[in-house]
């Protein structure tokens, strides 16, 4: 008895504490307040130097010398994959519309996360090389 | 023979310019329609996809 009020506990927390994720098939404008919600988690885990942008327009978690994906929290791992799952549904909206591929808007969306990464964060480059994104270029005033 | 050279000078100008009376020429200029490159298309999309992907995470950019 004992146990399972212990379990019941755990899953009612585990339900308000985790951050919703839903399937990709919600509403354009559902998606976005997701997204909206998983940005500070995500900001930190690629603070942490655990997760970067791919050039495929998605995250990745990163991966040592070894070759071997970096421990990350199983939680933040669902985050990972509620996000990506997100953004494909996104791309896959905007291919349709604009008659092109899921993996053709990943690659251009990949491209703008690039140019607008915080300075350090991991980044795959075209050429499939991971960096750490430079300091932005500052922005030149028009006299 | 030198008092017919001048009657032979006029009397080719004549011929000649009554000849090009008659030469009608025509002139046809053929316009081909404009071909568009597949990059041009290619291009075109791409602008449109960037703009779509704007549109959507714009604000969440900017977060």
């Amino acid at each position: 008895m004992k146990k399972l009020l212990a379990l019941s506990i755990a899953a009612l927390t585990l339900a308000f504490a985790v951050p919703q994720v839903l399937s990709a098939a919600d509403d354009a404008a559902t998606i976005k307040k997701h997204m909206a919600e998983r940005k500070p988690k995500i900001e930190t885990l690629k603070k942490a130097g655990s997760v970067g942008e791919a050039k495929t327009g998605y995250l990745e978690v990163m991966k040592d010398k070894d070759g071997k994906e970096v421990k990350i929290e199983d939680a933040d791992k669902k985050i990972v994959d509620a996000e990506n799952a997100d953004r494909k549904a996104v791309y896959a909206a905007i291919a349709k519309k604009e008659g092109s591929t899921v993996d053709k808007v990943g690659e251009l969306r990949a491209k703008q996360i690039r140019s607008k990464a915080n300075e350090g964060d991991y980044i795959q480059g075209e050429d499939g090389k991971w960096i750490k994104a430079p300091k932005p270029a500052p922005v030149e005033e028009k006299k | 023979m030198k008092k017919f050279l001048p009657v032979l000078a006029a009397a080719a100008v004549l011929l000649g310019l009554g000849a090009s009376a008659c030469i009608k020429t025509q002139n046809e200029v053929d316009v081909k329609p404009i071909e568009i490159k597949p990059v041009h298309i290619t291009l075109d999309i791409n602008i449109r996809i960037e703009k779509a992907l704007d549109d959507f995470f714009g604000d969440l950019d900017a977060l």
